[in-house]
């Protein structure tokens, strides 16, 4: 075959393919959810910062050509022609257009560290990468650190990862130097004001971030957005594993009780914690390791709407339900072996006793349930999720492909 | 915020991306979803990225596809032994969907990726090369061994007799 007939057959085989009509209403739709559900945002983020990303050079309204180096090092010609040394090498293989700028050049507790900026022509526009290119200690070789899109950007140096260098970019940006969980299950976090600084670039000694990032870093402007560590996945190496994402996501019988049809994506993400910064740390920074999503919907026997969603907090994952209303949610703690029981085939039973006589929520998926209510019969369950009656008193679960393994509702 | 020409672009685009993503991922339902999770990031980051949105929107989804397919579970991609090389019928557009894919399953992911971006988009290498995050050399490399098994396996089921190779 000749590569125009594999253009022909590529070109052949997606000829029919078409959009929906409604996906730029969609596409909006969840981008302004995104917005503010910024630990989404976040996650894509580092995804393409592993691509090594670039912005646009005519999004940043300006050439750059006539910008001059900042930085205690800038005038240093030797460690200037290391730097570019080391960017060229990053660079191979993408295109570039005129030399590199470096934009900063100074020295930190962690090592001599330079920002640098170019422009790399595509079709259709200029992408224009940027990145830190740092020294180590001991004026050892120059390499680059990371490179991602986006201003400002940060990098955390020093074999404890507690020198923070911040690139600006001319906006504000704050600092928080580490977050608490408090009694309603909400992440707290101060905030002081460090940029922006003369010459773009901020260096500050945190307190040592190796393997658990505390900090956050916020861009502020017409909304808060977290500003990316371009060396994260180095930092913590955790964020590297690849788990197979957690979603669970059910209505529970009895919807039609409690939940209009005609309800809007508005409301309905009202009783949705994940849309809300006070519950997620979206200015912060945790190890991605896949989607996490678990919220189950339906109705307390009374018909009052009932919500029970587990949040992820790095590797905490905190339990919360909201009964009739979600002005109010309850924080029932930790998900731990009160809320969980770990089974075979990788299965895991997850059953919240809830309530006021509310009843258990169960939900093992794709398992097969049945319970019972002391020595009563066993009864069958409807699906992997359920909310059984107050009195359950046990709970049996087959996961796929497994044999049944009985589990105490305490 | 002001997101001009956001919708535009998605009008323009998303036909073309979609195109990307189901080559990428053998899977309309995966594509579809892969597209409008890369178009929702867009949506977020506009203001960053208008400039250039094509080259950013296709490196995004080769980034979230890879990162699909990592998360399968090192589940091994269907190899070449196991492939049915009948003869399908030319006339039949889905057959040559289905061989399609299922040629391009056989692909390591950065093959794959690299011969749908040069063959489908007919992007030149070093774009290419930007939306893989690797060298030229290693999008030529790909892309060649990338197509000699979509030859190999596409040419005896889509070229008739005496057709060139």
């Amino acid at each position: 075959m000749t590569e125009t007939q594999i253009r022909e057959v590529l070109d052949r085989a997606t000829g029919d393919l078409s959009v929906r009509p409604d996906l730029l209403d969609r596409v909006r739709a969840g981008g302004r959810r995104r917005v503010i559900r910024r630990r989404a945002v976040l996650a894509g983020g580092l995804a393409v910062l592993a691509a090594g990303a670039a912005v646009p050079l005519s999004a940043r309204g300006r050439s750059g050509n006539d910008l001059e180096t900042a930085g205690d090092l800038a005038g240093d010609p030797q460690f200037r022609a290391r730097v570019r040394a080391a960017w060229a090498t990053a660079m191979l293989g993408f295109a570039t257009e005129g030399e590199p700028l470096i934009r900063w050049a100074g020295r930190t507790p962690a090592g001599p560290v330079a920002v640098v900026q170019q422009a790399s022509p595509v079709a259709g526009g200029t992408l224009w990468a940027e990145g830190f290119v740092h020294a180590g200690r001991g004026l050892g070789p120059v390499h680059l650190s990371r490179w991602r899109e986006g201003s400002p950007m940060a990098v955390l140096l020093g074999p404890r990862r507690d020198v923070l260098v911040v690139w600006d970019a001319g906006n504000t940006v704050s600092l928080s130097a580490g977050h608490t969980v408090d009694a309603a299950g909400k992440v707290r976090r101060d905030w002081e004001r460090i940029g922006p600084v003369h010459g773009g670039v901020l260096v500050r000694t945190v307190a040592p971030q190796a393997g658990d990032v505390r900090l956050g870093l916020r861009e502020d402007g017409n909304w808060d957005e977290s500003v990316p560590l371009a060396n994260y996945e180095e930092v913590v190496p955790a964020s590297q594993e690849n788990r197979t994402p957690t979603r669970v996501e059910r209505w529970l019988p009895g919807r039609d009780r409690a939940w209009p049809a005609d309800l809007t994506q508005a409301e309905l993400d009202t009783w949705d914690l994940s849309f809300r910064p006070d519950y997620n740390d979206n200015l912060g920074f945790h190890p991605f390791t896949g989607h996490f999503r678990w919220i189950v919907r339906g109705a307390a026997p009374d018909g009052r709407r009932l919500v029970v969603q587990i949040l992820e907090l790095g590797d905490r994952r905190r339990v919360f339900w909201m009964i009739g209303t979600p002005d109010r949610p309850h924080y029932a703690g930790e998900l731990d072996d009160r809320y969980a029981t770990g089974l075979p085939r990788q299965t895991t039973l997850v059953h919240i006793r809830l309530p006021e006589q509310i009843g258990v929520l169960v939900s093992a998926p794709a398992a097969t349930l049945r319970y019972r209510a002391g020595a009563g019969p066993w009864l069958p369950v409807n699906g992997d999720t359920a909310l059984l009656p107050a009195a359950a008193s046990r709970v049996e679960v087959t996961p796929r492909g497994g044999n049944p393994v009985p589990v105490a509702l305490v | 915020m002001e997101r001009t020409g956001f919708d535009e672009f998605v009008r323009a685009r998303s036909v073309g991306l979609l195109r990307i993503a189901y080559l990428l991922t053998g899977d309309r339902d995966a594509a579809e979803d892969l597209l409008q999770e890369v178009l929702e990031q867009m949506y977020v980051k506009w203001r960053r990225i208008h400039g250039a949105p094509e080259a950013y929107a296709r490196r995004a989804l080769v980034n979230r596809a890879t990162n699909r397919w990592r998360r399968r579970g090192r589940k091994p991609e269907t190899g070449l032994d196991g492939y049915d090389v009948s003869a399908p019928d030319h006339s039949d557009g889905v057959v040559v969907r289905d061989t399609v894919l299922a040629a391009l399953r056989s692909l390591p992911p950065r093959q794959r990726a690299a011969v749908v971006l040069r063959y489908l988009d007919d992007l030149p290498v070093h774009e290419v090369a930007a939306a893989l995050n690797c060298t030229a050399g290693t999008v030529k490399s790909n892309a060649a061994r990338g197509l000699e098994r979509l030859r190999a396996v596409l040419g005896p089921v889509l070229v008739p007799d005496g057709g060139e190779r």
